[in-house]
Formats: structure tokens, sequence, C-alpha cells
């Protein structure tokens, strides 16, 4: 039985992520751990703090953890209505990306909200905590969008790198439910020839995994157009891998699985080494 | 199913590897590809004292390649005796780069401990699987010189990520294990292996094994693990390395060594 850990932040109730959950649910049962950290508000939190008396403070903590309380309760009735397996975390607690790294380590697969991670402190995704999230995580995470529902097909962004190969692999072992879909494997390079590294040894790893296997070369500037040719690939999720921890923010920030994130295309699946 | 590579000097093919690595396949459901390894680049000044009786020194091109010819019909021929469907892939070149990049495309590579493209005859492991250990891009089982199946297996905890990364890695290979006796082993008296932790720990373990024990090793690691594994049979140990560095200090504390050269047990080996 698999054990996912679910992120929430404050009253920012990851629904989609909670889809994602109940599907897999339905494959195969899971354990699921909620983890839920108060609200990353610093804006708020720095203007009362102005205040020299303690009472608006003392009120803003209030209302955070009456958030956090509603959401453990949401989680916990959702879960049983669901019959999920379930247990919380019973820690109160601000955003710490340590505690986030031990709950990952042992877990199987994260999942939360690709839209409302930490959005009480940025609704750009990804977030510089989301970012920070997926740098420290020690398990694959599974990025979902709020308007999640279906799940039909994976897309796999493969780069030739060994990190494009770690998450395929990491994909293949912590969602084996998922395999039987068709999946299409994407290679994009802006360049005239049809080469993609490695064709034979990928071609002979894919089909001894995937039922339903593509594979195919995009011709254009990854950054710029992937997200939009995503636009046709209805239900799918995409499978990307990234650096390892200390360049993790340069792959957020340059690679096209960023683009997806930000427009909340499609879950995202992402691991790597730490 | 898995991808299975084992990893084989094309001139020197050991039988025993072959039993295990078919063991692996079998229980798998897997394919076995075996990946017959010539370094043709490299010249290395003989060294005549330290010759093993089977070696392949001084043959030409061709007794060499018909020496690797016979080995692969041999592997064929082995697995097919085992219902192991087997495939080939010849690699020549510098036999740690081949070997790395199939790794990349693998889910678990086999090995013998002393496999080397030297010479001069090396201890145990080489310097070639220490090597390998060190860059593979999937988890690595040293097999064991003789076997008979696995009943048990043994995950050695340090406290470390790498070690619980090394036990998800191995859990998700070998879901046909879940039955089998595990035992968590705790090998590191300064580990930081909390109150917090404990708990964490047994409960994903319980999650993937009904059969799951704990077991504390206190004194000298070494000597303890020593102590712990060298009667034992018919189990398969579970480690975890940090990265490249980590390693090579993995073996010079000599864990790795001392199971492999005193206990005759397979050791699954990935690192973070």
């Amino acid at each position: 039985m698999k054990k996912i850990a679910f992120v929430c932040d404050g009253g920012n109730f990851p629904n989609g992520a909670f889809e994602f959950l109940k599907m897999l649910n339905n494959t195969e049962p899971v354990s699921v751990r909620g983890i839920f950290f108060e609200p990353v508000d610093f804006q708020q939190l720095v203007s009362v703090s102005y205040i020299p008396v303690a009472s608006p403070y003392v009120k803003l903590k209030e209302e955070e953890r009456a958030l956090v309380k509603k959401s453990k309760q949401d989680f916990a009735r959702r879960c049983e209505s669901a019959h999920i397996n379930y247990s919380i975390d019973d820690r109160e607690q601000e955003w710490v990306a340590e505690v986030f790294a031990k709950e990952t380590r042992f877990a199987d697969i994260a999942v939360m909200s690709e839209e409302l991670f930490c959005s009480d402190f940025s609704t750009s995704q990804p977030n510089v905590l989301m970012q920070e999230a997926l740098r420290m995580a020690e398990c694959p995470v599974v990025l979902v969008p709020e308007n999640f529902k279906l799940l039909d097909r994976i897309l796999v962004a493969y780069d030739g790198k060994k990190e494009s190969m770690f998450a395929l692999k990491q994909f293949c072992y912590v969602l084996p439910q998922l395999v039987d879909k068709p999946v299409e494997l994407v290679y994009v390079k802006k360049e005239e020839n049809e080469e993609i590294p490695d064709i034979d040894l990928l071609k002979e790893y894919s089909r001894i995994h995937f039922g339903s296997l593509g594979i195919t070369k995009l011709h254009f500037n990854a950054h710029k157009y992937f997200s939009s040719w995503t636009e046709d690939k209805k239900n799918g999720m995409l499978v990307s891998g990234s650096y390892s921890r200390s360049t993790v923010s340069n792959f957020l920030k340059s690679s096209f699985a960023t683009q997806v994130v930000h427009d909340h295309k499609m879950p995202v699946f992402i691991a790597h080494k730490n | 199913m898995r991808k299975i590579l084992l990893t084989i000097d094309a001139l020197n093919i050991n039988a025993a590897t072959i039993d295990f690595a078919c063991y692996i396949a079998r229980l798998t459901r897997s394919k076995l590809t075996g990946v017959f390894l010539e370094n043709i680049l490299y010249e290395e000044v003989e060294d005549n004292a330290y010759v093993s009786a089977g070696s392949t020194k001084g043959l030409s091109y061709n007794q060499r390649q018909a020496i690797a010819e016979q080995n692969i019909l041999f592997f064929k021929e082995a697995c097919e005796k085992r219902s192991v469907q087997a495939s080939i892939h010849r690699d020549r070149g510098f036999p740690i780069n081949e070997i790395v990049e199939e790794s990349r495309f693998a889910d678990l590579l086999i090995i013998e401990p002393s496999v080397s493209f030297k010479k001069k005859l090396e201890g145990s492991p080489s310097g070639f699987v220490k090597s390998v250990l060190a860059e593979a891009e999937c988890p690595v089982i040293i097999a064991p010189e003789s076997f008979d199946g696995v009943h048990d297996i043994v995950f050695a905890y340090d406290g470390s990520k790498s070690a619980v990364f090394a036990m998800k890695q191995f859990t998700y290979l070998f879901p046909e294990l879940s039955d089998k006796k595990v035992t968590l082993l705790e090998v590191d008296k300064h580990s930081e292996f909390t109150v917090r932790e404990k708990p964490k720990i047994i409960e994903w373990l319980k999650s993937h094994y009904a059969d799951m024990h704990i077991e504390m090793l206190t004194g000298t690691v070494e000597e303890e693990l020593f102590k712990h594994l060298i009667e034992k049979k018919d189990l398969i140990v579970v480690m975890g390395a940090f990265g490249r560095n980590a390693v090579s200090t993995f073996f010079k504390e000599s864990r790795a060594t001392l199971i492999m050269r005193a206990t005759n047990l397979p050791i699954f080996i990935t690192h973070h």
C-alpha cells in the first residue's frame, strides 16, 4: 500500500489533489497522511507586527489556526466518505521546508495544489515556496490543478539526460496503476533533424513498462510553445525530471514544465535525486 | 516486469552469477539483458606475477572474439534452461562508460564483485565494481558466489536519507517479496533515528511489508554487522550510499566489503 503525503496550507484546501488521491485509491488502496501548515502571508504578518500591542497579531494567528483546523476537518470528512485510510499530522506549524522534507522521506508520493500552494504568499506559480518544496522533497511530487477530474494519458518530457530518465522510472515505480494509460514521450528541440538521444535504449525501456507508447519530437522552442501544445492533450499528466537539489530552482525557471505549472494546465509529476 | 542488466566480462563468464541473475529475472518476470563488455581501447602493462590461470592475455583479436561468442552462446543457453528470456547487448569501448549509459535505461544492474577489465588480479570488490556503484544510474545488486533464494530481507539503516531511498527503490523493484520477513537493522548508534522518525519508518515499512522486525546493533558497527550476518543464509542486504564520494567512503569503512567477502550474501546498493 503506497503512502501519500497530502500537503495543504491554511485554508487553501487542494480539491484537485484530493480528486487525484481518490482516483489512486479507486485503483489501489492508499494510505494518506495529511500535512497541514499555517498560511504564509508575510504582508499581513508584517503589518500587524508594527502595531505596538499584541492583540492584532494574536488574533491573526488564531484566525490562521482556525483555517488549518477547518482544512483538517474537511480532509478527515472527505477521506472517511471516500473510504481512504488516513492520518493527520498533529503539529501546529508554519511552513518549514525541513519538516516537509522529513515527511516526504517516509512517503512514496506527495500531492499538492498546482494553483493554491502557499498562494497567500504569491499566486504566480511556481512561487518561491513551491520551488522550495520541490527542491526539498525526498519523494516524487504531483502538482494537481484545481479542476482535475480525469486522467486519460501520460506525457513524458524526455531530454536524453539522466534526470528525465530518473523521473520516468520513479513514475513507473510509484504509480504502476497508470502505466497502462497511453504514454507519449516528448523530445523537444528546435532543430531540423529527427534525432532523439539514445532512442533505441529509450524504446527498449519504455516498451517493457508501458502498454501503449508513442515517441514524438517537437521542433520548436519548448519554453515558448510547449504549454500551448499541451492544450490538445486533454486529461493528461506531465512527467518531468529536474536537476539535483542545488539546481532545481534553475530548472523551474527555465523548464517548459514550469509554464505548464504556471498555467495550471495539467497535473505535473516531478521527481529528482536529492 | 523490469529491465534487468547483467554485467558480464565478455571474456570471463561466471555461471553462478548467471544463475543468480536468472533467479531475479524469474522472480520479477523480467527479461534479462546480458551486457557483454570488452575493453578494446586501453592497453595495460602486463604483470605476469598476478595473472590468473584463466587469463585471456596474449590472445589475438580473433581468439578473443571467438571466446566472447562462445560466452554469449553459453549465456543464452543458460537463460533458456532456466526459462528466462534473454537479450544481448555487446558494448565495446570503455566498460565503465558503456555500463553507466546502459544503466540510465535500466531498473536494476547485477554484477559480480570481482569483475574487472584489468589484467592484474584485483581484490573484491574490484575497482571497476566500485566505479559502477558510484556512477550507475540504477540500483546495483552485487551477486553472491552461490545462492539458494531470498527468504529474508535486511535493511541496513544508519538514519540517513540515502538508506531510506535504498529501501524505497528495493521495495518498488521487488513487490513480489512483500510477504518475506523484513528486518530493519539499525547500524549506527549516532544516527538521527529520532523518536519522531522511528514511528514514521515503521509505518512506511508496515504499509509495504506484512512481517516486519527491528533490531539494533550496538558497539562497533562493522564488527556487529559482521557478527549479525556471518551465519545468515538466503537473505538479501539493502544499503544506501550517498553520491560518488560516499560510495568510496562506504567501501573504506568496509561495511559492504566485509559483508561481501565474508558472508556470500547478495547486496542491493543504490545511491541518492
